[in-house]
């Protein structure tokens, strides 16, 4: 089994719901590849994530909460990692991510600290929650990706064929296509795109 | 999407007309007695549209007012566009346009007014410059909105957009856009942008 650890902030007043639906998604996921262990609101902090994180081996690190450039934020205030306080401890990873704008530098400072690849978002991860099943299904679908062994760069090529598969079928709602879009538009990968889970 | 839902409203801003004004009681028969409001005093009429600045409006503007109280139909034209260039604004007036001062014609063209018509009798080329107006306004991305909220029976208290700081609600969305605020120009550029996109995928008919 790898070590998948799930910071979630499933309480968060604005998106606490929406995180909360990924989490179920997340959970119904079956697989004999990864454990998920969650790190939900109520102890989102940097102590931890620290205590988390497995002292050796690769890992997966997933991060649905309120993000910015330089960090990811517990209740959209409290930094749980940033560049000055933990992002070496994420060395061998591969971390996951529908924070927002994290891509912009986060992404690049985990790489330049030995995580392999990276996958997240370098602009706002807006929902549209008329109907938020694809926003939850373009959100995980990364991850079950990689648990099902595809490397990063296929990853990327396929979740934004998901989001086109979602903007094209989008009917009635115009308007959740052009946020799945932004969405899709802002997606990227950063660091080794051939790893895979058997890497790990 | 194509079926106007929700009406625009004419806002008629003249000293010399009243109630039974030709021209106004065509404009009612066309539209509907509660979509066209006619207002004598320039003031008046600028606060009524600076307080529904959250509706489609079309507002035809008389250029010159007698009463000294009131302010010129220019001076209404600017107070509008310091709020909003979502309303249009048709300028109507009994001079020439070559009585018009060159400053005056810099803050028409500069400040985006719809169209400017000399007065007459003969009000068909009024009502179609209104009718012009309605639709380049139906074509905007704040009317679709407001159009889809219509047509989806939603709630107008529930938040539909959630952003890395706030949630909105459709009516919230449709007063960003028509502020013309960061919020607003970015929800306007998604849908832009989703069109190019379905255009350049050959997907312009959502499925």
């Amino acid at each position: 089994m790898i070590s998948t650890i799930l910071a979630i902030d499933e309480r968060d007043h604005i998106l606490g719901d929406f995180y909360t639906e990924c989490l179920l998604d997340l959970e119904n996921f079956e697989n004999n590849r990864c454990l998920i262990k969650a790190i939900k609101s109520n102890s989102l902090n940097e102590l931890a994530i620290s205590v988390s994180i497995p002292l050796e081996g690769g890992f997966i690190f997933l991060a649905y909460s309120h993000g910015s450039d330089t960090e990811l934020l517990a209740g959209g205030v409290t930094p749980y990692i940033s560049e000055s306080i933990n992002t070496s401890l994420f060395k061998n990873s591969f971390f996951y991510t529908c924070s927002c704008s994290t891509a912009k530098r986060l992404g690049h400072i985990l790489i330049e600290n030995e995580c392999i690849s990276y996958i997240g978002y370098k602009e706002k991860f807006e929902i549209w929650d008329y109907n938020r099943v694809p926003f939850v299904d373009c959100a995980n679908y990364g991850y079950k990706l990689f648990v099902q062994g595809d490397d990063v760069k296929t990853i990327i090529e396929k979740m934004k064929e998901k989001y086109d598969e979602h903007i094209d079928n989008y009917t009635n709602d115009i308007f959740g296509s052009a946020h799945l879009l932004a969405n899709k538009r802002a997606l990227i990968a950063l660091g080794d795109l051939t790893h895979n889970i058997n890497s790990l | 999407m194509s079926t106007e839902l929700v009406p625009t409203k004419i806002v008629v801003i003249h000293d010399d007309m009243d109630e039974n004004y030709p021209l106004i009681v065509m404009l009612r028969d066309k539209y509907s007695k509660e979509d066209v409001s006619l207002f004598k005093h320039s003031k008046e009429g600028l606060n009524f549209v600076l307080d529904n600045l959250g509706k489609k409006m079309v507002v035809l503007l008389d250029k010159n007012f007698k009463d000294k109280n009131d302010i010129s139909g220019l001076k209404v034209f600017e107070k509008i566009r310091e709020e909003t260039a979502l309303v249009f604004v048709v300028l109507i007036s009994a001079n020439n346009i070559a009585d018009f001062s060159e400053d005056e014609l810099k803050i028409l063209v500069n400040k985006d007014l719809f169209k400017l018509e000399k007065f007459t009798n003969d009000y068909t080329s009024i009502i179609g410059l209104i009718e012009e107006a309605v639709n380049s306004i139906d074509m905007r991305v704040d009317a679709a909105i407001e159009d889809w909220l219509m047509a989806n029976n939603l709630s107008e208290e529930r938040p539909i957009l959630i952003t890395e700081t706030h949630q909105y609600t459709l009516k919230q969305i449709l007063h960003e856009i028509r502020m013309e605020t960061s919020v607003g120009r970015d929800f306007v550029k998604k849908v832009n942008n989703l069109t190019i996109e379905l255009i350049m995928r050959n997907k312009e008919k959502i499925q």
